[in-house]
């Protein structure tokens, strides 16, 4: 996992180098590493941070300081519980109980920028969509799941770092917070909040 | 323009779908024990407090896709049997011959199916007198009471089913014979010999009514 995500980071290092050398461009692709921590009732399934998590953007420069596009982001959410019996209508299981859920909100967003150049550019970012909802539970060996699409609603903030001579890709680094309506066995909602670090370039 | 946003987008529409092989896979974070589940239905409108006796099949059935194979007293078999009368003397329950009109019958089946379906079992109770003919517990002509269902968990091998027949209120009960408690072991060596006792333990602690007064 860690050299997945090594690899991939010196992959877009060397991408993003590559560009900053062209001219200023408005469509820019932002990609990095995301974990995540779950909020409200959907700890009560998980309450173990994901460190399997990436998000990606792509964003189209409407002004200096006002950028829309999609974004997408993945988080793989797991948590084991020990043996435990659970009672139900007469009678009980004994079982070993695991939760898995993977959450991947497509977004439309929009991003703004507090300034339009410096060395540490604040930004923030609202986006509306939908989440691609992957749950499993599993007693014992023995899964549930169910695969959905559930409305999604996220904001982020954080600062972009230029490097390079023009200034055109960077470092990204923020904090974001997902609103993710669940409703499927006892689990009612996914909202999560997350750290994510990673890199931005121009696309063309 | 437009072209390049279109394969940019798909292109990173795609990137979740690839990296969702980095999801920690819960089937290979599992141990064999925690594989298993133990299953305990009950009737509520038994009173397990007034039996006093019961008696156990000699055998384990042998039950494979709704057909009755063999009876079997393997090693694992015969640990099981051993375990479930255990169990059933710390409860108070006295073991007696089948012959001597005991309250209770305690039936054993090692059940394999080789499709993947839901674990109710409801075929299984639907040839239930092939399996136990009720005249081995002195009730020739009787039926059996289809029981509640167990779950509705996925089936991926084979079980431990035990049965635990109202024979005492048969009469009463229209002429069958009503299952009063159903206990069932699924999944990664549940026919283990080392697990057999383990297992049956597990049946009694998370039935804690299943008590006579004797």
């Amino acid at each position: 996992m860690k050299r997945i995500f090594v690899n991939t980071m010196l992959t877009l290092i060397v991408v993003a180098a590559g560009t900053t050398i062209q001219a200023q461009q408005r469509l820019q692709m932002k990609i990095g590493y995301q974990a995540a921590k779950p909020l409200g009732s959907f700890k009560d399934a998980i309450n173990t941070t994901s460190y399997r998590g990436f998000n990606g953007e792509i964003t189209y420069a409407v002004t200096e300081q006002l950028g829309v596009g999609l974004g997408v982001s993945y988080n793989d959410f797991y948590q084991k519980f020990p043996r435990q019996v659970y009672p139900v209508k007469d009678g009980a299981v004994s079982a070993v109980i695991t939760n898995s859920i993977q959450t991947t909100p497509i977004l439309v967003k929009a991003n703004y920028s507090l300034v339009r150049d410096g060395a540490i550019r604040p930004y923030f970012g609202l986006g509306a969509g939908v989440n691609l909802v992957s749950y499993s539970q599993y007693l014992g060996e023995f899964p549930d799941s169910k695969t959905s699409f559930k409305p999604a609603f996220g904001g982020d903030a954080g600062v972009n770092i230029p490097l390079g001579i023009t200034k055109t890709a960077g470092l990204n680094i923020g904090a974001n917070f997902n609103y993710l309506p669940f409703n499927y066995n006892g689990v009612k909602n996914l909202h999560n909040w997350g750290i994510h670090a990673g890199l931005y370039f121009p696309i063309r | 323009m437009k072209r390049t946003l279109l394969v940019w987008a798909v292109s990173i529409m795609t990137v979740p779908v690839i990296l969702s092989s980095c999801r920690k896979e819960p089937m290979k974070n599992l141990t064999s024990e925690e594989s298993r589940i133990y299953i305990t239905n009950f009737d509520s409108t038994a009173k397990f407090a007034n039996y006093k006796t019961y008696s156990i099949v000699d055998s384990v059935s042998l039950i494979n896709d709704n057909k009755l194979t063999a009876k079997s007293l393997s090693n694992y078999d015969a640990l099981v049997l051993t375990s479930l009368k255990a169990g059933m003397q710390k409860r108070g329950f006295n073991l007696v011959n089948r012959n001597a009109q005991p309250d209770l019958g305690l039936n054993v089946s090692r059940i394999t199916n080789t499709y993947t379906g839901v674990i109710s079992y409801p075929d299984y109770w639907g040839y239930y007198n092939s399996f136990y003919d009720p005249f081995y517990w002195g009730y020739p002509g009787f039926g059996y009471y289809s029981p509640y269902s167990f779950g509705v968990y996925q089936i991926s091998e084979g079980g431990l089913s035990i049965d635990l027949l109202d024979l005492k209120n048969a009469s009463v009960n229209g002429n069958r014979i009503k299952p009063v408690w159903t206990a069932l072991a699924r999944g990664t060596g549940v026919f283990n010999e080392a697990n057999a006792a383990t297992q049956a333990q597990a049946f009694f602690d998370q039935s804690p009514y299943l008590k006579s007064t004797n």
